[in-house]
This record gives structure tokens, sequence and C-alpha cells, in this order.
């Protein structure tokens, strides 16, 4: 059985993006350097491309998470079809 | 006369998986029994009558039907797997996998198989003639040829057969994890990746109202393309 709990270098990287992402809208002009750096007029123009870079990131990792879900369900659905396999003493018993 | 003999006959698996199929199931299964193939109905959670009919059909031909079925519909590809697995399990040397919609002929059994007994393949597609297609149909499976030899390497006749026939051993190491009509050139690509050896007979194809709206159309083939482009991206 696989229990994956969040890993603490996880918690901490999650901690350091919530203060990051808040500090840059509280305070917008901070980021204006950054995004020049990167090539970008604005801090926002940044960050919008970051944010969609994440979401692209979000839905593949969670179509490939569904995907899994599938193929586990699918598993589990097999393994009973195979282990009650249809016997026609079983439905003659049920209908005594 | 290409007939195989009884005895292998007995060691011939038919895997045959259904979905709504109430209209045809008995008939089907029952004509192939008639025939000395042991078969095993895959009922994949059909909402009509398919698995009563097929329990009645294993009532005739207790020790040659056996019934499988899915709680919830999880498609061909699940569905031909679990018969697959389970035809291993009762020691099937050959396993042949059939449409219960009736499309294909009962007679095209030892066709397929032949090929297997001979030694000289490992697996068997039946491929459908696409000149007798209705024009939407050949022009998809035209396009899942060409798609299935870009993705996956293989030229075949026709990809997206339903009828084919296997080895044990080749059934063993095929691994599916496709759930819906993608199957097929699943099958293919395993094929190829496990050096298997393929063959491909002319099998006959009955066309019926009811085998004209399953299969690959337009809309199927772009789902089946979809899910090759993401495979691709799968470790």
């Amino acid at each position: 059985m696989r229990v994956k709990k969040i890993t603490p270098a996880t918690f901490v990287l999650w901690i350091l993006v919530c203060i990051v992402v808040n500090f840059f809208a509280f305070a917008p002009r901070f980021s204006d350097p950054l995004a020049g750096f990167f090539g970008f007029g604005r801090g926002l123009d940044l960050l919008l491309v970051l944010g969609y870079a994440l979401l692209v990131y979000a839905i593949f990792r969670l179509y490939i998470k569904i995907d899994e879900l599938n193929r586990n369900t699918t598993e589990l659905v097999r393994e009973l079809a195979i282990r009650n396999e249809i016997k026609l003493e079983d439905i003659d018993n049920e209908e005594e | 006369m290409s007939d195989v003999n009884s005895e292998i006959t007995k060691d011939v698996y038919l895997v045959v998986p259904a979905f709504n199929e109430e209209k045809t199931v008995s008939q089907i299964i029952e004509g192939i029994a008639e025939k000395g193939y042991k078969v095993i109905l895959v009922n994949d959670g059909s909402k009509d009558k398919t698995l009563e009919f097929a329990i009645e059909s294993k009532r005739k031909y207790p020790n040659q039907i056996f019934v499988v079925s899915h709680v919830i519909n999880r498609g061909l590809g699940a569905a031909l797997k679990t018969g697959m697995v389970l035809a291993l399990k009762k020691g099937a040397k050959y396993i042949v996998t059939f449409d219960a919609d009736g499309q294909h002929e009962i007679k095209d059994i030892p066709k397929v198989c032949r090929p297997l007994v001979d030694g000289e393949a490992d697996v068997v597609i039946g491929a459908r003639p696409f000149e007798d297609m209705p024009l939407s149909k050949s022009f998809a499976n035209y396009i899942m040829n060409a798609l299935t030899l870009i993705f996956y390497g293989r030229n075949v006749k026709d990809s997206q057969s339903g009828l084919r026939a296997f080895t044990a051993h080749a059934a063993d190491v095929i691994n599916i994890v496709s759930r819906g009509y993608g199957v097929s050139s699943e099958f293919i690509k395993e094929i190829s990746d496990k050096n298997l050896k393929l063959a491909e007979v002319t099998i006959t194809t009955i066309y019926t109202p009811e085998t004209q709206n399953k299969g690959t159309d337009a809309i199927v083939g772009l789902r089946i393309l979809t899910k090759m482009v993401i495979d691709l991206f799968r470790i």
C-alpha cells in the first residue's frame, strides 16, 4: 500500500511559492525588474504566463492521475469478474 | 480443407466481449459452442439483457460457454483483457477474440487459427476487405492503418479488426492498457514491441445495421489518435 504524504521539502516549497505570489500581488512593482530579466514589460505579464504554464502542467498531472485511477478501477472490476465467474449452480441455489 | 481438427478445436478459447448485445449474443456464442470451441463471454456492464441471455446459452452448453461480468462498463479493451486472462487461467493454447455484434463469420475461426497451429505466427489478424465496407468506415480504417504505421511502425492491412488469434504465449506477454477501441492499435504496438510474429488472413465481414453503428468511425478515430499522442509522453 502506497501512502503518499507531502515531504518536508515540498511543504517548504509551497510555503515559499505562497509567500512570493502574495508578496508580488500586494507589491506588483517589485516584480518589474524580474519581469524585465525574462523579457516581459510588466510583472503582471510574467505572472500571467507563469500562471498559464502552471495550469497546463496541473491539467497534465490531473490527466495522468485520472488515467491511473481508471486503470486501477478496471483492474478491480476484472478481478471481481474473474473471481465471480458465473456458475449455474449458484444461480439455481439463489432461485430456490 | 483448412479446417483445424477437433483435437485443436478443444484448445481454442473464443473471447467475446459484449456491451448491450442482447440481439446477437445468444446466436453468436451458441453458434461458436456448436462447433466445439470454448467461449468466454465477457459482459461489459451491459444495461440490457445480454447477461441473462448469455446465462441461458450457458445452460445449453455448460462445459463450453463461460460467462464473466464486469459490474460496470470498462470498454472493449478492458473486456478483451479480462477474457484473455481467464482463458489463460483455463489453460487455453490458442485464444481468438470475436465481436459479439455478429459481424464475423464463425467459419473464419479455423482460418485465423491455422497459422498459429502451423507455427507460422504468434498472432493472426483477420483482415476485413475494405472494398466491402461502407465508405465512411473504410475511410476511417484507412486513416487508422496510416496512424498505426506512423506511431507503431507496422504496416497492417486492417489495424482495427476485432477477429484476432493469439498463441497462449503471445496472449501472456501482450500487455493491454487501453480501455476503449484504441485497443486494436495497441495490440499492433505490443506485437511490434514484443517481437511477435504476425500473420494476416482475409476474413468475411457481415454488415448489418448493428455492426454499422459500432466500430471505428471518424470520432472514434480522433479519440484513438489523441490516445496515441498522449501515450507517446508516457514513460
